[in-house]
């Protein structure tokens, strides 16, 4: 997966941010581990260039909507916000009447969430530390 | 491997072939082993990664980018969207898949037969060809108990009287050398080795954009991707097989201007989830994949558990934001549950200036209100089965706290809010004789052409009712079977 902390775009860096916020909420932050909201922004990039290519424009506009969003009320980009205002932010979002707000949120926190699980409680998915009665019982 | 055939003469991007088959999954790596064990001349093409089974654990973040067609983002558009899967690599969705198995019943045929009328389409018809699939494709039930996931289910149907079964998967169960509990039964496995063992030639990350006919032969236009660069290829061959799945299958036929009922009639398993929350542990890390499987409701719709490991715990728990530190604490009492229905129906179109298709789906209110009834009831046996919560990974839906609270879930699911899920595609293309439905005779002939077939679940007239794969499997062998008898390969 791409690096997307150097040279990023407006769009990565909202990327960024969503991925770090999401990673942040889950109390991941916690545990001082920055790298995994990077790595939810990477799987957010990741599945963004994979999506059919009649929603990557569309979803594209979206993220820039949504960085741009708090522009207005606290004259920043999503991404240039403290953390504390992203959480809100993103909360904010999460109980809009616009469907598609709730929608996006959703979308994204859902992808992200699932990338922080991955990293934290990727040993669920192996074998290899339990005792061989467990496994197979064959 | 060869990547190329050997000494066509023709140069690396030119390549004939008695036999091109367009995809690698259950419906292709049947066909194409069948083909190439007859002593043709067969090249496979598949769009994916030649991966192992290995590559990625099975529903992990990695598996989804590796082996997922759009890391799984696929939306059917309509007034209730529904979020569809495919997989995309060499085996196609049966490696991504939990190999769940079932001979489609005898009901399911009797129809097919009567709707479409297909030929010679009867359970006895193809137990012969489910039985040779079998023998390549191991079947077998669980060694031991299965997980507890799976029996509180089991309990739970006990219970209330419901008929509750076990599953076998396409699975040789034998712990192996990493520790894993055996191995897995899916293409690359299995039938894609026979291909390889008989000859037959693969080209992974080679996408068909279009084939067309001339001088009695047909040309498929491919497009080989590596990680620099892509190349365009020709191949040219007597007899092709179609067989990438039921939405990418039309797409291709569209696309070639093949139109006549391809992409009309696209039906699929609409699927709703839960998490439920137990009072004691019954979710441990390493556990066998659950394999039960509700059937009182059938055909109208059934039940099951999916793979609950915490970070698909913590997708079904999306809906409920406030719940997640619920999924942190509790992890190990929590997981998935489904109901699954066969109503709706879409329609596949491409779009010029897009690679992706437009799919298109709609749920009647009649689909609607079975799948609020399928999750009323699935939350009856939840509850039977001991559940202390039940949580519908529905936005909006209340979380249950017992029986009382289930007159709470809506009587008919909300088209917007509905969180419908499919990965049981089909009946894009259907086989049979009436010329008014099908897009291909009763042995996968597409209707006007000569010596193009398809052989995937698009062929399938409907649903299956049970898990798809062994139908795709055995029909493709009856069909590729039927081809050969014909010498139309
Ligand atoms: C997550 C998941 C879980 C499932 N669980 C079960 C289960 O437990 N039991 C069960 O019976 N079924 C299950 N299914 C369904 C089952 O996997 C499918 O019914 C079956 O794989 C369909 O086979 P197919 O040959 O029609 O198509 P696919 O398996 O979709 O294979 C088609 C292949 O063709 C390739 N392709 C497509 N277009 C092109 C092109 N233009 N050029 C080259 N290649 C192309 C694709 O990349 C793909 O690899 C599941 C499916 C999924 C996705």
């Amino acid at each position: 997966m791409k690096d997307v902390s150097r040279s990023a775009s407006q769009f990565e860096r909202a990327i960024l941010a969503l991925g770090e916020t999401i990673a942040w909420e889950r109390r991941s932050g916690d545990d001082g581990n920055a790298a995994l909201g990077k790595g939810a922004a990477d799987f957010l990039l990741s599945v963004h260039r994979r999506m059919p290519d009649f929603l990557r424009p569309p979803f594209h506009i979206l993220v820039l909507v949504f960085d741009v969003w708090p522009l207005l009320r606290k004259g920043r980009l999503f991404h240039q916000l403290p953390l504390d205002d992203r959480l809100a932010e993103l909360d904010s979002w999460r109980r809009s009447r616009l469907e598609i707000r709730r929608r996006f949120v959703e979308f994204y926190a859902s992808l992200g969430v699932f990338s922080v699980y991955s990293d934290l409680y990727g040993r669920d998915y192996q074998y290899g530390d339990l005792p061989p009665g467990e496994r197979a019982r064959s | 491997m060869a990547i190329f055939p050997r000494g066509n003469g023709l140069g690396p991007d030119k390549i004939a072939a008695d036999v091109v088959v367009i995809g690698s999954g259950p419906g292709g790596a049947v066909t194409a082993s069948m083909c190439a064990e007859a002593g043709k001349f067969v090249v496979m093409l598949e769009e994916g990664q030649n991966l192992p089974l290995e590559s990625a654990p099975h529903f992990s973040r990695e598996e989804i980018l590796q082996k997922y067609r759009n890391a799984g983002v696929n939306i059917g558009f309509g007034a209730a969207k529904i979020a569809y899967v495919e997989g995309c690599c060499v085996g196609g969705g049966s490696e991504v898949n939990r190999g769940l198995y079932h001979r489609a019943p005898e009901a399911v045929f009797d129809r097919w037969r009567s709707d479409y009328r297909v030929d010679a389409l009867s359970l006895s018809e193809l137990t012969p060809h489910f039985a040779a699939c079998e023998k390549v494709a191991k079947v077998e039930y669980l060694p031991g108990p299965a997980p507890q996931l799976s029996t509180r289910l089991e309990e739970g149907a006990h219970r209330l009287g419901w008929a509750c079964l076990e599953v076998p998967r396409l699975y040789a169960y034998a712990t192996d050398a990493t520790g894993a509990p055996g191995r897995k039964q899916s293409m690359s496995e299995t039938f894609v080795p026979r291909f390889l063992e008989a000859g037959g030639e693969l080209m992974p990350d080679t996408c068909a954009t279009r084939i067309a006919r001339s001088a009695g032969r047909w040309t498929v236009h491919a497009r080989r991707s590596n990680p620099t660069d892509s190349q365009e290829i020709e191949l040219t061959a007597k007899t092709v097989f179609v067989a990438g799945g039921a939405v990418q299958t039309p797409l291709l036929l569209r696309r070639s201007g093949i139109r006549r009922n391809v992409g009309d009639s696209l039906r699929f398993h609409p699927m709703l989830k839960v998490v439920a929350l137990f009072a004691d542990e019954i979710n441990t890390p390493g556990e066998l994949e659950p394999v039960h499987q509700i059937k009182e409701f059938d055909p109208r719709f059934s039940m099951g558990c999916s793979m609950s490991k915490r970070p698909a715990l913590a997708l079904a728990m999306a809906a409920h934001p406030q719940m997640m530190e619920a999924v942190d604490r509790d992890w190990r009492r929590m997981a998935i549950y489904y109901v699954q229905s066969t109503g709706g129906i879409g329609r596949v179109r491409s779009f010029p200036g897009f690679r992706d298709p437009f799919v298109r789906v709609e749920l009647s209110p009649l689909d609607l209100k079975e799948l609020a009834e399928g999750l009323t009831r699935l939350a009856e046996v939840l509850f039977a089965a001991g559940a202390q919560a039940v949580y519908p990974s529905i936005p909006g839906y209340p979380v249950l706290f017992s029986p009382a609270d289930i007159p709470k879930l809506p009587q008919t699911l909300p088209p917007k809010q509905a969180n419908v899920t499919t990965m049981h595609l089909f009946s894009s293309c259907p086989m049979g004789e009436d010329m008014h439905k099908c897009a291909t005779s009763s042995f996968g002939r597409v209707h006007g052409a000569d010596n193009l077939f398809i052989a995937d679940a698009s062929l399938l007239c409907g649903p299956t009712v049970v898990n798809p794969q062994g139908t795709v499997m055995a029909v493709a062998h009856r069909n590729v079977t039927r081809a050969i008898e014909d010498r139309a390969i």
